[in-house]
């Protein structure tokens, strides 16, 4: 089966700083793929590098076996409608309300008489749990897990396929954590929808993935060494006797404390 | 020994080459942003705020800047043309030193302070939260989004800026001149009629157009490229005002001598022609 998104012996550097290096994946159809790993191994990097919000230093992007560096732009720019992408902060659109920042990407691509655009906005509030009320306030009175859900209806409702989830229950409290989850996995089943989630928590891994791939700091490569610590369905990565992926699922810090000390 | 004498070569070389990296960095993304802008015209709800705050917002600062340039230009100059007994034709001085030079050049450099510093702000923040992402990501280009607005906001309100700047900047001379220094009302004003020529006013608007335009691109391109958090987006703001007011006294510099030489073919041809 060809997958969705196709990255090819990927690398990115910022700088002299190399993020991800010769990473090789792919998104299939139906599946809610989790990307986890510790801070700074690149996991946000490697989902705009799927959503071609950035470009690879070395390798290649495939969007449904197309390289997306040879697509001309306007197709690139449709084909970007595909894909929603939940940002880790939201990224709201501080000088729109709600209503507008949620009405965005249908009016910005056009095609959407005014009554259709409310309509679809206020099912999406819906969706995510908002009344109808909060489509009149500011992306700065909203708290974060507000936050969170009014950039999820913003992705959903230009009818993404695939779905990219940056730490979407990051600075969030266990309840609200919880809600996020229920709304991945809610989403993914009432659309079909193919998802990957950027995460840390591996109780949201455990709910929502079908599918994991860890991934591992470049600074702690040796020579010859893959990136990709893990790749396999989710319920292994919690078997695993590997010690480092072992230490990472049960947040266990002694080895790198020992680390740090030497 | 060697490296130690190498090491002012390698800064200075790594000086130009990061200087003219980023010239023509700036110059990539000027074209790209004049390319959106005779191409779609920005949506009136993104263009008109962008209009208000670089055109209505900047009014008060404009004038103050205008009155003051008028009036240093006055003091400073009176002396001079007392000693040389030619003190009535402050008015020619003040006003061509306003339409031509001084008054498009300083209300452009207090216009990038306000205007580009604040511009530079705003991008290089929803850079650093993601927002420019999240426009990409929802399908609109952000160049076209958030710099073409204010692209066409420079470009067409600055010129009218200025100008402002310097109406105001003439009345200012005229107030201390006559008012304070004792020249006369009517000698103010005839000798700047008969230096002033039309000439002078095209080549001022000339300049103030090009101003406008490199301004806008400047501050944006600063803020669309920052580096990260709150000190990237301080840099960036801090670096449209230092680039800006480098590219403005470049541009007035490269213009002044190009509209000197083109006044001196006009000059030819006409005394030919005569």
């Amino acid at each position: 089966m060809e997958p969705l998104i196709h990255l090819r012996r990927v690398s990115r550097s910022f700088g002299s700083l190399e993020v991800l290096r010769e990473i090789s994946l792919g998104l299939f159809r139906g599946e809610t793929l989790a990307l986890v790993g510790e801070s700074g191994c690149g996991k946000s990097v490697t989902t705009k590098l799927m959503a071609a919000l950035t470009e690879p230093s070395r390798g290649e992007v495939l969007w449904s076996g197309q390289p997306v560096a040879e697509m001309p732009r306007e197709t690139m720019r449709l084909a970007r409608l595909r894909l929603g992408y939940l940002f880790q902060g939201a990224a709201l659109f501080d000088s729109l309300s709600v209503f507008e920042n949620v009405a965005f990407g249908l009016v910005e691509n056009g095609g959407h008489i005014k009554s259709e655009i409310e309509d679809v906005v206020h099912d999406h509030l819906r969706h995510v749990g908002l009344p109808a009320a909060a489509a009149l306030k500011r992306p700065s009175e909203l708290s974060g897990g507000m936050r969170k859900r009014v950039g999820l209806a913003r992705a959903l409702a230009v009818s993404p396929e695939i779905m990219i989830y940056d730490e979407p229950t990051t600075g969030l409290d266990p309840i609200m954590s919880d809600v996020i989850n229920e709304l991945i996995i809610k989403t993914a089943n009432d659309r079909q929808m193919t998802s990957v989630v950027v995460t840390h928590d591996m109780n949201t891994v455990r709910r929502v993935a079908t599918r994991v791939i860890m991934l591992s700091p470049v600074s702690r490569l040796g020579p010859g060494e893959s990136q990709v610590l893990f790749a396999g369905p989710t319920q292994e990565i919690f078997e695993v006797d590997d010690p480092v992926i072992r230490d990472f699922v049960t947040g266990n810090a002694e080895r790198r404390l020992e680390e740090l000390a030497a | 020994m060697v490296s130690t004498l190498s090491w002012p070569i390698r800064a200075v070389g790594a000086a130009i080459i990061d200087g003219s990296t980023a010239a023509g960095d700036i110059t990539l993304f000027a074209r790209q942003v004049i390319g959106s802008a005779f191409g779609r015209w920005p949506r009136s709800h993104v263009l008109w705020p962008c209009c208000y705050e670089i055109g209505y917002r900047s009014m008060p600062v404009i004038m103050v800047t205008g009155v003051f340039i008028g009036m240093v230009l006055a003091v400073q100059s009176f002396d001079q043309l007392r000693a040389m007994r030619l003190e009535n034709r402050i008015g020619s001085v003040i006003n061509i030193s306003l339409v031509k030079e001084l008054g498009p050049v300083l209300a452009a450099t207090m216009l990038a302070g306000r205007v580009g510093s604040s511009m530079a702000a705003e991008i290089g923040t929803m850079r650093v939260t993601e927002q420019i992402d999240a426009l990409k990501a929802l399908g609109a280009d952000p160049v076209r989004y958030l710099v073409t607005p204010r692209f066409l906001g420079c470009f067409l309100l600055i010129p009218i800026l200025t100008v402002i700047a310097d109406a105001l900047g003439m009345l200012g001379g005229w107030f201390l001149s006559t008012q304070v220094l004792g020249v006369s009302s009517y000698a103010y004003w005839m000798y700047s009629d008969s230096y002033v020529t039309a000439y002078d006013i095209a080549s001022g608007l000339i300049k103030r157009v090009f101003f406008g335009g490199a301004l806008a691109s400047v501050a944006c391109h600063r803020g669309f490229y920052c580096g990260g958090g709150a000190e990237g987006v301080g840099k960036a703001a801090t670096e449209a005002f230092v680039y800006s007011f480098i590219v403005i006294m470049g541009i007035d510099f490269v213009l002044g001598v190009l509209l000197m030489n083109v006044q001196g073919l006009f000059s030819t041809v006409q005394a030919t022609l005569v």
